[in-house]
Formats: C-alpha cells, structure tokens, sequence
C-alpha cells in the first residue's frame, strides 16, 4: 500500500487558511481560559478526592444536592466510568478520616442498603499543590527552552527554532482551551493535573518529531538543490515527507485512541490529551511550523537587506 | 567487511537480549511462584512461605515492581514542621519575642517558598541588626555558646533539621515495621520531607494515625480546685453580659457551646464533639487568656464522657502548664486490660531514672491526680493512692485494642522530634488496581494488534520486520525496567503503549526512505544502504529531543509520572536499537542473495 507517493500541495499557500484557522482556535482558547478559568485538578488546586464504588447506580446530581450543606461546600462530582462509581472532589481542610466517614455516613442515610467502598482517595495540601504547580510550570518552560536550543544548533537558524516553539505551543495552548471548554460537559475527568502535564510534554516530544523530520528534510534539500526558492524547498520537503509524517500519526493515532479506549477511568482524560494532541501535533508540523520558519526567515532577510 | 560488521550487531543483539532476560528472569520466577502459592490452602501457604523466606524476599526484590496505583496501597509525603523544631530547640529561652520572629517567617516562608531557617534568620536580623541568635540557642555537643555568630547557629539549626527528619525516618520505619507492611518504602525528599509508600494497606485512618502521632506523652499535675473555681467564675462573668457580635458570626458567645459544670472538682467545662473546634478558638482569643492564670492549662479528654441524644460530649480538664515528666522515660510498654472494667490499657515500664523522679512526683502528691496527657489530650488523671517506685504507670481512657496497640507501637519506637503533617495522601483500593492492571494489558495487546496489522498491511515483508522489532522493543522496555529497579505505574503502562505507536517511526522513515530510492531507480541492496544513512539523522534528531523532554518530565515530576518519563526513555533507547540494528540485521540476512526479493510495500 502507498499513500502519498509523490504528492505534490502547496502547503505554503494554504497557510492562509491554516493561520485562520489555527489564529481562531487559539483565539478561543485564550478567551475560554481567561473567562472559565483552567480547571486545575486536585494536584495543583489542593483538596480531597474520593472515587466511591457502589453497589447499584446513583444519582450524581441528587448525592451533590445532599451533600453540600453536610461538606459545607458544593462537592464536584462525576461518573467515573459507570453509573455505581463516582468521583468526588471537596475543598477542605478538614482532616480526611473526618471527611471520608462524614461521606459514608451520608451516602448511608442516601441510599440505605446500596453497599459503598471507597476505591480511591487523594489528599493534596495547598502547600503542596503550588510545589506541584511550580514544578509543572518550570518543566513545560524548561522543556519548551531546551527544545529551542536543541534545534538552533541544530539546524542553525533561530527561525527554525521560534518556529518549532511556535507550533508546540500552539498545539498545548488548544488542547488546554479544549480541557477548559469541556471541563462542564466532558463524560470524564478533563482536569488540569499532574497526568496532563506529562501528556503535554508528550506532545511536546510527539509534535517536535513531526516538525524535526521536515526541518531535516529542509537541511538535506537546500544542500541538494541549492538555487531553488526557499519557499518552494519548505514545500518540497514538507510533500517529500508526507507519507512517513501520515503513517507515524496514525500509527500513534491508533495507540492513544486504545488508551482512550480501554486504558480505563484514570487514565481518560490524560488519554484524552494525547489525542488531540496527536492530531494537532501533525497538522502543527504540516501547516504551521514550516508556514512560520517561511515567513520568518523571509522577514530576517528583508530586515537585513534593509 | 560487510559479513563482519553484521557480527558485531548479532552480538551486540544476543548481549541485549541475555541481559534483558537475566533481567526479566526473577519477575517471571516470581509470578509463576506466587501461582503456585495462590492455588495452596492458607495453612500449606504459611508453612511454604516460612520454609523458602530466603528465596521469596529474593524474588520479590529483584522483580519488576508494580506502582501502588496498580496493586493498591497508600502513598503519603510529610513534612517536618521546621518552625516548631526551631522554636523548641530554644528550649527554656523562648519567649514571645523569638515566637513572632518564627510566625513572621513561617508567613515569609510559605510565601517565597525559600528555606524556612535562612527566612528566619533573615527576619531576626531584619529586626534588629545587631541582636544575636545565641540569646535564644545552647548547645554543648555542638559548640553553640553565647559568642556563637548568627550564620554558625543558622548551620546548626539546618543540622538539627537533618538529624530531625533522619531521626523521623528511622521512628516512622519503626512503626511501619511493628505495623507489619510488605515492602514499605520511605524516603527523604528535598530538605524537610518524607515520602512513605505502603504497598497493599487498606486501613488508611489507623496508618495516617501511625505515621503522624507524636506521642509527645506527658505527666503533669492539676491545679488546686480553689484555682479552677476562680478562674471558671471570671470566665461566666465575662461572658454573662457577652452580646456576640452582629456583624461576625467569628466571636460566639462560649457557654452557648460550653456548659462550664464539671463531672468533678478537676473538670472544666464540656462541650459536644462538634463544638470543640470553636470553644478552643474562644479560649485562645487574647481577652479569655488573661483571665486563665498563666500555670494552668486547658486541655480535651482524649475519649467522650458522656452522650447526648447520641451527640458525643467531651470534657475539658485544668491541668498545670508544668510539664513533670515526658514519655523520654519509658523503656518498655504493653498492652494490658484493667482487671475490673476489662477495658484495654497502655501498661509502661520506666528506665531507672524515671523511675526515681516518678516516686519523687508519686510521693509528693498522694492523694491528687496525675494528668496523662498524649499528643495534648487528656487520656486519664487517676489520683494517686500511695508512691509508686517500680516506676510504673498506665494509659486509660483508650477506645480498643487496636488503639492501644497502636499507642504501644508509637511510645516504643519512640517520640518524633517535630511534628509531621501530611501534605500529600493517595490511596488506590487493590480492585481498582487490577481494574488498572487489566486495563493496560488491554491498551498494550489492541495497540500492538493494530499497528502490526497496518504496518504489514503497508509495508509487506517490511512492515512483518517492523513488527518483530516492535515485539522484542516491549521486551527490552520491559528488562530495561527491570534493570534499573523502576517500578511499573499506570502512567509507566500507558508509556508503553504510546512507545508501540511512535516505535515504528524509525522504521517508517527508513522504509519511506527505501521506497523513495527505488523510485530514483536503485537496486533493492542499494536502496535498503542508502535508506538506512539517509534517515538516520531524522531518527536521531526526533529521538534525542524526545528524550530530553522525557528527561525534564523524571526531573519535575512525582510518584507515577516519574513511571511514564522511564518508560518514555527506556522506550527511545529500545526503539532506537531495535528499528535500527535489528531490522538492518534481518533485512540483509533477506537480501543476502543478490536476486532476493524483499517487498517495502
């Protein structure tokens, strides 16, 4: 089977539409983020998280409305999984026995004879939630610097560089504004936590690949066909490249989606993530990243012949 | 040339493949030996572990561990509360003065998240320049004297940090192990914190109990009862004609919540369990303190007293703020029933010289009580009878037997030098683990399923190689795991799977590369060298950013995303390995005859 095999688009020229499309997802990311909020999960907001087990099907909604006045506080709830299991997160600093055997008491007198067991608990003090917020903040920072220095030497030239940079915090960015948007009505955990972060740096390294591959495409034609127009080499190596950039993503696009699909309830929104992620690491790759060294490297010569 | 080059690799393949399987070997040992033992009786199970102990603790430790995520348990970080340690390293010096100083900087600390002694230091001298910390800190083991310099008592103030969170290990391993737990593993984490994994606990509440009790235990006697009396009138004095503020609900009136009536003449006052929280919030607002004379404490009795329409009602006891005695004394404990309730108790032997400053305080005091006071409760306050020189007393008041076992655990391993407060807890229950567990074996069988079909369907005899270096890559993951003692989470299982999917990368660019050069018109044997070099400095490049990325991810993160960074990495260098030497050794073993046909698809 082949695909792509020596296919000839003009992705430069579509990067109108691209920075269209690309400029109003962020758009609308930037404006949900700063609107909504990012939903931080339990390890960068602090609190208690229970995911309770029961023997027959209940009422999220219903166990919210009992539960609040006894918790003091709204509890955030969803299924986890199917209707007997629910995921519980509290915002207090009550200590977590008390908490734990207040809920149980409760879920008691809620539904008498619905058996419960507790299958998960997670406690993170607000101390420890910034620690975990730093960490995260300094990994993404730092592995978004080292990326930047990696590929300015080498392929010696900072547009390479801010463009790679660019496409990658693109594709983190939508991805965010997609968990933010969905935070409310995803059937799953979509909260910002530990988890994500490191499906953030995957798709960091995911998307980096894809742009990597066709800057060394780029490097190997300029020493080949040294005359031609830089806009029509980004061109032809982004083409000369397709095939092996559309088999990776759906190699890849099949195992995140298996995760999706049967990694299980913890691991569905981290799962989430990498799908999209995938899918936009590799339009990034295709139609922003190149798009951008193009422009910028046209811009530094202007500037220079100026 | 070629012939020899091509050893080389077979080699260096066969040395992988050995280690990986030395590697694996004992994991593999250890699941078909914990078959065996699953399928005998409880009774053939005990007597076969004890007879191969040596063997089992051997397999268990060399096998590929499984995160607590995956087989259930209780992950718990604690911190050494530094400030407290400053403050009572001060010892008699303390005084309101150094308590503001450590309040200010515990603020500052928390703030800038910097270390809290430099941010102590530093808010002392920004007080007053010239004033030195060795007003405050002694030590003769140490040489702190009164000429100490503020940086010599600031290096031994970090030093007593370090001993306190060394010697909080040691207590916590203590208990752990009297507690009995498989495996536990505790470790130190930056300068002030502690990180306990304990595999397959189900108990959370006796265990967060354990890990944090201080068992700061203390005797002290009680004031006399003209003393409580007067101090209870001035407090129903100043708050008959109290009119709580409107405005804030924060000042509540206390004997709305407080019933000052005493079961005794050494009782204070009782409130309902609920409540205990905001009478202690009264008690200890600045008004209220002044009319408690400055020698007597107010403390909770550690169990009820009394119900009210099934409310729990606790007591509240006056005991002096003197402290005669601390638990340092006590050399051996046991639990023990009182011979007429049946209750269980905490029965303690005290070294010699407790012993002899127990009689002191025993004899001096005969017919008034004894506070035993644990971690700020009251537990009991039995009136002393007659002198007690054997040196020996007990705990009451203790709700069961686990408790006291616990209490007995906790008072022999020994007291904590700082409190510890747990900043961080996860539990996972052993069923969602397996959940957990399957769920990932899933994840791996489709993953691999389908990405070996698509790459056979589009690669041919290319996509077959392909696959069978993917297959050996999970296998090298796997003992390169093993290898290094990492331990298998979720995350780390979900990195796997993701590493089937981006593995083939490095095959689908040199086979991409291999078509392309047939196009240009090549020889299968030309097209398959010129492939391999030409994609190699794509795949490098791809892999080695990959891998700084997964670099930073062990560096930031904790527990299981620590598990998902290895994978990533053992994943790169497996892959890397596998799609470039493996597949080259068996497409030239293929391509050995000159007419041999190799289809890329």
């Amino acid at each position: 089977m082949r695909w792509f095999e020596s296919p000839s688009f003009d992705f430069i020229k579509a990067h109108n539409i691209a920075y269209l499309f690309s400029g109003s997802m962020i758009v609308i990311s930037i404006v949900a983020i700063l609107t909504m909020g990012l939903n931080y999960g339990i390890d960068f907001r602090g609190g208690q998280e229970f995911v309770f087990e029961f023997q027959e099907s209940v009422d999220v909604v219903e166990i919210r409305s009992e539960l609040t006045e006894p918790l003091g506080s709204v509890p955030e709830i969803k299924l986890f999984g199917s209707d007997r299991e629910i995921l519980m997160r509290i915002d207090t600093e009550e200590d977590i026995t008390t908490t734990r055997e207040l809920i149980l008491s409760e879920f008691a007198t809620l539904y008498p004879g619905n058996q419960v067991t507790v299958q998960k608990t997670d406690l993170v003090g607000p101390r420890f939630a910034e620690d975990l917020r730093r960490g995260a903040m300094y990994s993404i920072i730092f592995a978004l610097a080292v990326v930047f220095i990696y590929i300015f030497i080498r392929f010696k030239g900072w547009y390479f560089s801010a463009g790679a940079i660019a496409a990658l915090a693109h594709d983190v960015l939508i991805v965010l504004g997609v968990f933010t948007i969905m935070a409310e009505i995803a059937p799953f955990d979509v909260s910002i936590d530990q988890a994500l972060i490191a499906a953030f740096l995957t798709i960091v390294g995911y998307s980096l690949n894809d742009t990597v591959v066709v800057f060394d495409r780029i490097r190997e034609n300029s020493i080949i066909y040294k005359t031609m127009d830089f806009t029509d080499m980004i061109n032809k190596s982004l083409n000369d490249t397709l095939s092996r950039t559309v088999v990776t993503s759906v190699t890849t696009l099949f195992v995140v989606s298996v995760l999706f699909i049967f990694g299980g309830e913890v691991l569905k929104g981290f799962a989430f993530a990498l799908v999209l992620g995938v899918i936009l690491g590799t339009y990034s790759s295709l139609f922003v990243a190149s798009a951008l060294v193009v422009e910028l490297q046209k811009r530094a010569i202007k500037a220079k012949s100026k | 040339m070629k012939k020899q080059n091509n050893g080389f690799k077979l080699g260096m393949i066969a040395l992988f493949l050995g280690l990986t399987l030395y590697y694996l070997f004992p994991t593999v040992q250890w699941s078909l030996e914990q078959r065996h033992m699953e399928s005998l009786t409880e009774t053939e199970r005990v007597q076969y572990e004890t007879e191969n102990i040596a063997k089992i603790q051997r397999l268990r430790e060399r096998s590929l561990s499984l995160g607590l995520d995956l087989q259930g348990g209780m992950y718990v970080t604690l911190e050494v509360g530094t400030p407290q340690l400053v403050l009572e390293l001060s010892g008699d010096f303390a005084d309101d003065y150094l308590e503001d100083v450590i309040r200010v900087a515990r603020e500052n600390y928390l703030e800038q998240r910097t270390d809290f002694i430099d941010e102590f230091v530093a808010e002392f001298e920004r007080r007053d320049s010239d004033a030195m910390l060795s007003r405050y800190y002694r030590s003769d083991s140490q040489n702190i004297t009164r000429t100490s310099t503020n940086s010599e008592i600031s290096a031994y103030l970090k030093l007593q940090r370090t001993n306190a969170v060394e010697r909080a290990m040691e207590i916590i391993r203590s208990r752990i192990d009297r507690f009995g737990v498989t495996e536990p593993s505790i470790l130190q984490q930056g300068s002030s914190r502690l990180v306990v994994e304990l595999p397959g606990v189900d108990d959370e509440a006796r265990v967060r109990d354990l890990l944090r009790g201080t068992a700061r235990l203390e005797f002290r006697l009680t004031p006399e009862s003209d003393e409580i009396n007067s101090a209870k009138q001035a407090i129903a004095d100043y708050f008959s004609d109290f009119e709580a503020d409107e405005e804030s609900d924060e000042v509540q009136n206390l004997l709305e919540i407080f019933d000052l009536r005493g079961s005794n003449q050494y009782s204070f006052g009782y409130a309902a369990g609920r409540d205990t929280a905001a009478v202690n919030r009264i008690l200890g607002s600045e008004d209220v303190q002044r009319l408690i004379p400055r020698n007597m404490s107010l403390l909770w009795g550690a169990s009820s007293f009394a119900q009210d329409g099934g409310i729990n009602l606790y007591e509240m006891i006056a005991v002096r703020s003197q402290i005669e005695l601390t638990g340092d004394v006590i050399s051996e404990a046991r639990v023990a029933f009182d011979p007429t309730t049946n209750r269980p108790e905490v029965s303690m032997t005290m070294d010699s010289d407790g012993a002899r400053r127990w009689s002191r305080i025993t004899g001096a005091n005969i017919g008034r009580p004894v506070a035993i006071v644990l971690d700020g409760y009251v537990y009991s306050y039995p009136t002393v009878r007659s002198q007690i020189n054997n040196g020996r007393s007990s705990i009451s008041g203790i709700g069961g037997v686990q408790e006291a076992e616990d209490l007995v655990n906790i008072l022999l391993s020994g007291a904590l030098p700082a409190p510890l407060e747990i900043i961080e807890e996860r539990t996972v229950g052993a069923s969602l683990g397996e959940a957990s567990i399957r769920a990932g074996l899933y994840s791996i069988m489709f993953g691999l399923g389908v990405v070996a079909v698509f790459m056979i369907v589009y690669y041919r005899t290319g996509g077959g190689i392909a696959d069978l270096a993917l297959i050996l890559n999970i296998i090298f993951i796997l003992g390169i795991l093993a290898g290094f003692q990492a331990t298998l989470t979720l995350p780390g299982i979900a990195g796997i799977v993701l590493t089937i999917g981006m593995a083939v990368d490095a095959n689908v660019l040199i086979f991409d590369r291999i078509r392309e050069e047939m196009r240009g018109g090549k020889t299968l044997r030309a097209a398959i060298d010129n492939g391999y070099a030409n994609a190699m400095s794509a795949i490098i490049d791809a892999n080695v950013t990959t891998f700084f990325v997964a670099v930073i991810l062990y560096s930031f993160g904790v527990g299981p995303i620590k598990g998902f960074a290895i994978t990533l990495m053992a994943g790169i260098v497996a892959s890397l390995f596998s799609a470039i030497v493996i597949t080259r050794v068996i497409v030239d073993y293929l391509t050995r005859e000159k007419t041999a046909v190799v289809s890329f698809g």
